[in-house]
């Protein structure tokens, strides 16, 4: 399911000394298959609305009652060994999923930054099957430190992003404007804690 | 000093403002209409119009924003200022919200939100100890055009959703006591794009 060029062993070993040096790697086209049509079924899914004043305003996919095909192996996909050992490789971390959503964004949604305390690093990775996004309609994902904007990243379809987060980078979403116009930020968010170095 | 600033019903109305401002819900406020005399008002736009405003841009917010204006040369902001900060004004405010003002301190600048800007849920609580926040508006806003002072009602402790909206007038003055457990509002995107939402805000301090 991953395009060929990432799975050949020195682009893998190009993409390990860069996210080594940067902490931090994107991969675009990542999916060679299959992705037109999660993007095309998972529009027509009934997604949970969460709005918590303070945090957050979102969609996310019921993944329980969720049992369209289509779906399902895109998902099954990113839950597999296959890519957890891809995500090994790259960070050369082993890893342990602990959170997986489908979630949606679209106009006056956002994700403020979260104040509690985290106690580990981890790995975040993004998979984005987006709308055409243009900065000045929100829906940029900021990670900042207390002093700092370290990195933003904006919506790209069939890609997938991946960051290493150390105990002080916090990220937030910035609201998402009328600009926006009936468009959708779409992905896959997952987190992977840090079993060893 | 009262009557050279405030339309003359408001200064009789005390006890109207004060009764609605302890029973509102969620939390307590009360908005005046045709707050000040038409000629200040429109003297104190004329000079705001003159102000420079610095783009203003986190996670909670994106607007346009003034320097706080205890430095400001503007003989007519500098007039308002002191209006604003008069024993008579604070006694006036006092008297609608059972406060107790410190009188050494208050904060006033003013917020420009274009088209796009808004404020999302937040408590106006600041380290100093704000007791209470203010708003004056200087644009007539339509039903649909955004820049709503929005008032959230509170679940297990949490601010819930929208249950108050006040939508932005001409020489409207919004008063609301803070409470950084009960407080929480927003103001909503503007969704216009022939006007902006221009206002007055600043607040007062607990003595």
């Amino acid at each position: 399911m991953i395009t060929d060029v990432y799975t050949k062993k020195k682009i893998i070993s190009d993409m390990e000394g860069f996210f080594g040096e940067n902490g931090f790697i994107q991969l675009n086209n990542f999916l060679s298959e299959n992705y037109k049509e999660f993007r095309e079924n998972l529009i027509k899914e009934n997604f949970v609305s969460v709005y918590e004043p303070l945090l957050c305003k979102k969609k996310i996919l019921n993944l329980k009652e969720t049992y369209n095909f289509e779906i399902l192996r895109v998902i099954e996909f990113f839950k597999s060994k296959e890519f957890l050992n891809f995500i090994e490789e790259i960070t050369e971390f082993e890893v342990s999923l602990t959170k997986f959503e489908v979630n949606v964004y679209s106009h006056r949604d956002f994700v403020v930054l979260n104040n509690d305390v985290k106690n580990d690093e981890n790995i975040s990775i993004i998979y984005d099957v987006s709308d055409e996004f243009k900065e000045d309609m929100g829906g940029v994902l900021t990670f900042v430190t207390k002093e700092e904007e370290v990195f933003c990243l904006e919506p790209s379809f069939n890609s997938l992003s991946i960051f290493y987060n150390p105990i002080e980078i916090s990220k937030y979403l910035k609201y998402i404007n009328n600009r926006s116009k009936g468009l959708n930020i779409i992905r896959i968010e997952m987190e992977f804690s840090i079993i060893e170095l | 000093m009262l009557s050279d600033w405030l339309s003359d019903n408001n200064i009789l109305n005390v006890k109207e403002f004060s009764e609605i401002f302890l029973d509102n819900n969620p939390f307590e406020y009360v908005y005046i209409d045709n707050f000040l005399r038409e000629d200040k008002f429109n003297e104190l736009y004329s000079a705001l119009k003159e102000e420079k405003y610095f783009l203003e841009n986190s996670d909670l917010f994106e607007y346009f924003k003034t320097e706080d204006f205890k430095n400001n040369k503007n003989i007519i902001i500098r007039e308002f200022r002191n209006f604003l900060k008069s024993e008579e004004f604070m006694s006036f405010l006092e008297s609608i919200g059972n406060f107790n003002l410190d009188r050494s301190r208050m904060s006033l600048y003013s917020l420009k939100f274009k088209q796009n800007n808004y404020l999302l849920c937040n408590n106006g609580f600041d380290i100093k100890k704000k007791l209470v926040g203010f708003d004056l508006n200087f644009v007539d806003f339509n039903d649909g055009e955004g820049g709503d002072f929005e008032l959230f009602s509170l679940v297990n402790e949490k601010p819930f959703k929208v249950v108050k909206s006040i939508s932005s007038k001409k020489n409207r003055f919004i008063i609301f006591k803070v409470n950084s457990l009960k407080s929480f509002y927003q103001i909503s995107e503007v969704l216009c794009s022939d006007k902006n939402r221009d206002s007055i805000r600043g607040g007062y301090y607990d003595n």
